[in-house]
């Protein structure tokens, strides 16, 4: 995986991250590369950029891209900050990922085998006329890495 | 008769680190019980992830 043609590679470690009132005066909306989350781990962190999506946060240092998991209370802050709300300072951990999501990791297939079959069932169902189960798509917040990828 | 060799002592158990650990099952448990809190969530990212690479 790459950023702007930079690799990224996992972390090994977590960042306790302290989001000042400062950071959340200074982030903009809608922007994993300048919210409130990515000015402070700029600021605390000195790394070069950051990019904080809604699960994914990635920071440029050394020359390489790191990624973080976002957790569910970062994320909460990044939804409502997004759509207008308020964005409360304070400390977020962004965590190191567990084995089977790494890049590259042997086992990522026990998620990927698992969203193949949920995949084929929605469409065993669709084809039998059965109603499809409509999953919740978040919207009016940035955009998804992978969006950032087609662009 | 020769009697058999007893077996070699085991190594001390000590703490992985996690580089050690990155591409096995004690680091992906290690993980879950670390975040037992908010397992769902993490399921729940993870195959969302997946989800949009297959």
């Amino acid at each position: 995986m790459k950023i702007e043609g930079i690799d990224v590679k996992d972390a090994n470690h977590k960042i306790v991250l302290n989001i000042t009132k400062d950071d959340v005066k200074a982030g903009s909306l809608k922007k994993a590369n300048s919210c409130a989350a990515a000015k402070a781990l700029c600021r605390q962190e000195g790394c070069e950029a950051a990019k904080v999506h809604m699960s994914r946060a990635y920071i440029k240092k050394g020359g390489k891209w790191l990624r973080f998991g976002v957790p569910m209370a970062l994320r909460n802050e990044v939804l409502a900050f997004d759509r207008g709300g308020k964005f409360e300072p304070g400390e977020y951990t962004l965590v190191p990922l567990q084995p089977t999501v790494r890049l590259g990791a042997d086992r990522r297939h026990v998620y990927e085998k698992a969203a193949r079959k949920a995949k084929d069932r929605r469409k065993n169902h669709a084809s039998q006329g059965k109603l499809k189960k409509a999953y919740h798509v978040v919207s009016g917040v940035r955009a998804r890495m992978v969006d950032e990828w087609w662009k | 008769m020769l009697k058999p060799l007893p077996p070699p002592p085991l190594p001390p158990k000590r703490q992985l680190t996690l580089d050690e650990i990155s591409d096995n099952a004690a680091a992906e448990r290690a993980f879950w019980r670390e975040y037992a809190d908010e397992r769902e969530y993490w399921l729940a990212v993870a195959f969302a992830e997946s989800m949009q690479d297959a």
